[in-house]
């Protein structure tokens, strides 16, 4: 060793490691030239075989790396980044950025990813060619990469070079080596080579002229009656992603009408009940607007679904209040005892100016995870052949796992199946042994028919086993909704499943896998069983529904819970309530206990949005009709107008019973003001806004007025608020992929 | 508008430069190539709203590190994160002894299996995580500072990490054999200088 020199004061893992440091490029200065010293040394054999091999290890791994993922920011993937670039950069108002990076001092960024310029996979397949070639024949490499600030000046980028090394490799294999090190060196060079450049821009002026521009070109004119005909100009979206992408390198697998054939099979299995939306109504007539409280959210991941296919949804399957109550608001937190706590606000309406809109906010009250109640959760698994498909079962036992993670000793798991081999496949087990619980999750396979009915007696079987009082029994039925009941009937089924959520176990549904669901059937399965319906399209909703929402979606907090808004008719004409449409009641439900609504869990937050029209507003009465000609208009009731005179708006009442109790309680929550311009209004009131606007166009609803997917996407990328978990970001990037989706003639196209 | 003074531009190029990259990393932290693609997508959408000049000249680390933080929030959620963080390397353990890796010393195997990136991808995905780390983001062509900047490690650790993950895999019976295969004893000398014909 060469005691005298500088380096040695140090360890020796510490000098070696600044050797590899070395082979690699890493070194300045003196650093360097110590370093070079040191392997230049009559007796430093060893020491330049380790950095030689540290340096050819390191380049073979460099290359192994890149030749990875080679095709991921190809088709779709990247032209929904841009997208979202380019919604976020439209979006004037930018919020204030949050410190992320430490404001040190910026290093020079010295060294561009090389060889990654384009996601092209040939330039990637390329390197990992040379790559190979080069740990063949070591004598051409010899060199430690070289810092690039070594050299005085970056050599001008050399396209033409670089472009040229895989095809060099092919030729010359021990030229190619020299050409691809010097490619890897002149990588350090920030400027991509031209040819990358020009192609980049080419892309770029597209993705931009379609997701900012009226794709007109690309509007299919075809009459389009149902979800079916829709699907018929899928292929050209496919393409045009493609093309967006810039590298059209991963063709459809099956030619056009295959695919189509394919598609329109599918979606025919798909059911969705027919609704329309609801109409304007005098408040002369009904001044009191009925419905339970809905906090489903499926409609929009499926809605996500159907759109990251390329295709419209149906309008049936867009549910306007689930694609609202998607989103969580900043709404006020309950105070006290009280289980919720409402926020009302109005504000002009953006897509008609002569109404108000006002947004009715009930959040539920938060139960810390810590501290919330026991779970005693039977999980009813369909492993029939239909689930053994990758979003289906194998995303099930991920979504169980990641659950699995919440859970403590005072929980208690059993897993049910049902199909061919239906049974106990994991008896109720305490929430600490997740090894155990794991191990279940991971024995699961699909294979047999289906057949739910025995499944689900057994689930309720396990579940009032091990009953806890006072804690969150639920049976959680996990399905892509081909739930043949065999020998019971449908009524059967929910009548068992109706008196079950009685004795205080409740039925959630997850829905999972496309193309066989029954979403109709679902969702009314888990309102019979007073519990959630959601569709699981991903990791990440199978995140918000069983792990964010693991306190929401398994502890009801009230029951039942029916909202009803009077109207005082001296100051509102007309109203619409958005959405609930297959949530409503008649006014006299409200008080009746015997009738059925939906539940609110822990954390939940429930969005309600109505149009209004003021008396004497600009248009006159939008639900003007014909006067009739054998009886007058009916006068507005009396009792209203002059028994209680007053400036409110309206007022919202509220019924819920505790999740044990079988009587209801009222609370009523009055709105007087009546807002701004829609400018000023909350970022909670525009965002939901945006989301019922595009569900609105989605469903081609008479009653959006002139707005635009543009419209939609500029409103909401000026309410993003704090977006925790990025969802409403997310919201702008399907607008805009709705957007580009070859629309149907009925849909208005971005403006 | 015209293209050059397009304020999109700058981040448009950035996308076509660093999407890739970024997304093998965040995959290699996440394990999951759609949460990866939430933790790039979060970056560029914050790049938006960086005023340019401030991120001027460190672009890349300034993205890896916001895709990383990204990526630690999410694997703290899911109670992961000492998979990522420093608690999880054993320090010196990292020695070929630790990095096992079935069958790659299995001669019918490695014969039968030509395709060697994969082989080397998975011996590195037997590395303590951080060292792992380091090598990805040294592989992705960061600079050890960059990427001391990127962890919030210190430089001379970063230079630590590299070296044992380097050395661990040295010793790997796969590695070794491809070394060796290809060494010719009289030439291990480094050339200090570049190539000439590297140069023009």
């Amino acid at each position: 060793m060469n005691t005298n020199h500088p380096i040695s004061s140090h360890t020796a893992e510490d000098t070696a490691a600044r050797l590899t440091a070395h082979a690699l490029g890493q070194l300045d200065g003196q650093e360097r030239d110590d370093a070079e010293a040191r392997l230049a040394g009559a007796d430093a054999a060893d020491l330049r075989q380790a950095a030689t091999e540290m340096q050819r290890l390191a380049m073979a791994l460099r290359a192994a790396r890149s030749a990875e993922l080679a095709d991921a920011a190809a088709p779709g993937r990247s032209a929904d980044l841009r997208r979202s670039v380019i919604a976020r950069l439209a979006a004037p108002t930018s919020p204030v950025a949050q410190p992320v990076c430490p404001a040190s001092t910026p290093p020079a960024f010295r060294r561009a990813p090389w060889g990654l310029l384009a996601a092209a996979g040939s330039v990637a397949a390329a390197v990992l060619v040379t790559a190979t070639v080069f740990l063949e024949q070591p004598a051409a490499l010899l060199g430690p990469i070289r810092h690039p600030a070594r050299t005085a000046a970056p050599p001008p980028a050399e396209p033409a070079a670089a472009a040229a090394a895989p095809v060099v490799a092919a030729a010359d294999q021990a030229a190619s080596v020299r050409v691809a090190t010097d490619s890897l060196r002149k990588s350090a060079h920030p400027e991509p080579p031209a040819s990358s450049l020009a192609f980049g821009q080419d892309r770029r002026e597209f993705a931009r002229s379609i997701a900012t521009a009226a794709p007109q070109e690309m509007i299919v004119s075809e009459k389009i009656l149902d979800g079916e005909s829709m699907i018929v100009a899928a292929p050209r979206v496919t393409l045009a992603d493609n093309v967006l992408a810039g590298a059209p390198q991963r063709p459809l697998a099956e030619d056009g009408a295959a695919f189509q054939d394919r598609r329109r099979e599918q979606d025919s299995r798909e059911r969705y009940a027919r609704f329309a939306d609801n109409p304007v109504r005098r408040v002369a007539d009904e001044p009191l607007s009925t419905f339970g409280v809905d906090v489903d959210t499926a409609s929009y991941a499926n809605i996500r679904r159907f759109l990251a296919g390329g295709r419209l949804p149906p309008p049936d399957s867009v549910r306007l209040e689930e694609c609202v109550n998607y989103f969580r608001y900043d709404d006020r937190v309950p105070e006290g005892d009280d289980p919720f706590a409402v926020t009302l606000e109005s504000a002009t309406c953006p897509w008609n100016e002569d109404r108000l809109l006002v947004r009715i906010g009930i959040r539920g009250r938060d139960i810390d995870r810590g501290r919330r109640p026991a779970g005693n959760l039977v999980f009813l698994i369909d492993v029939s052949g239909s689930m053994q498909v990758a979003d289906k079962l194998p995303l099930v036992k991920q979504a169980l796992s990641l659950l699995v993670e919440e859970l403590t000793e005072n929980d208690r798991v059993a897993i049910v199946t049902y199909a061919g081999n239906a049974g106990l496949a994991l008896p109720p087990t305490t929430g600490d042994q997740k090894a155990t619980i794991l191990a279940a999750i991971d024995r699961l396979t699909a294979g047999g028919s289906t057949h739910g009915s025995a499944g689900i007696a057994l689930a309720y079987e396990q579940a009032a086993a091990e009953f806890i009082v006072g804690g969150a029994n639920r049976v959680i039925l996990a399905t892509d909704g081909d739930l043949n009941v065999g020998v019971t009937s449908d009524a059967a089924l929910v009548e068992l499943i109706r008196e079950e959520a009685a004795g205080g176990t409740f039925l959630t549904v997850l829905g999972f896998g496309q193309g066989n669901l029954q979403d109709e059937k679902m969702e009314k399965l888990a309102d019979h069983g007073n519990g959630l319906y959601a569709y699981i399209d991903g990791v990440r909703e199978a995140r918000k529904v069983l792990v964010e929402q693991l306190t929401g979606s398994t502890i009801t907090i009230a029951k039942d819970v029916k909202l009803q808004v009077e109207f005082n008719p001296a100051r509102v004409a007309s109203y619409r309530l958005l959405g609930y449409e297959n949530r409503l009641l008649a006014a006299r439900d409200f008080r009746d206990d015997r009738k059925d609504a939906g539940d609110i869990g822990a954390g939940h937050t429930v969005t309600a949005l109505y149009e209004i029209e003021l008396v004497g507003g600009h248009a006159g009465d939008m639900s003007a009709a014909e006067p009739l000609k054998y009886q007058r208009h009916p006068e507005p009731e009396p009792v209203a107008t002059v028994a209680v005179p007053s400036d409110d708006l309206l007022t919202v009442k509220l019924r819920f019973k505790q999740p044990d109790g079988a009587t209801s309680t009222l609370r009523e929550y009055p709105l007087a003001d009546t807002g701004g311009a829609f400018e000023n209004a909350s970022a909670d009131l525009r965002f939901a806004a945006a989301v019922a606007g595009f569900a609105m166009i989605l469903r081609n609803s008479d009653h959006v007025g002139s707005l635009t997917l543009d419209d939609v996407a500029r409103i909401a990328s000026r309410s993003l608020g704090r977006d925790e978990g990025g969802y409403r970001a997310e919201f702008i990037d399907l607008v805009r992929k709705a957007a580009i989706v070859p629309a149907r003639k009925d849909i208005r196209p971005a403006r | 508008m015209d293209a050059g003074s397009d304020p999109y531009q700058w981040v448009l190029e950035a996308v076509d430069t660093h999407e890739l990259p970024l997304l093998r990393y965040a995959r290699r932290l996440l394990g999951d190539l759609d949460l990866a693609r939430d933790a790039v997508q979060h970056a560029f959408v914050r790049l938006c709203e960086e005023p340019r000049e401030k991120v001027a000249g460190r672009i890349a680390p300034w993205l890896y590190r916001v895709c990383r933080n990204k990526a630690v929030d999410h694997l703290r959620h899911a109670g992961r994160e000492q998979a990522l963080l420093d608690g999880a390397d054993p320090g010196t353990a990292g020695s070929p002894a630790a990095v096992t890796n079935r069958g790659a010393d299995d001669p019918a195997r490695l014969a039968a299996d030509h395709d060697l990136a994969s082989r080397l991808r998975e011996l590195l995905q037997h590395l303590p995580a951080p060292q792992r780390e380091t090598i990805d983001l040294w592989c992705e062509g960061l600079t050890y500072r960059e990427i001391a900047e990127i962890t919030g490690r210190q430089e001379g650790h970063v230079r630590v990490l590299a070296h044992r993950g380097l050395t661990a895999l040295r010793g790997q019976p796969l590695v070794r054999r491809l070394l060796e295969a290809t060494d010719s004893p009289t030439s291990t000398v480094p050339r200090v200088s570049t190539p000439e014909g590297a140069r023009s």
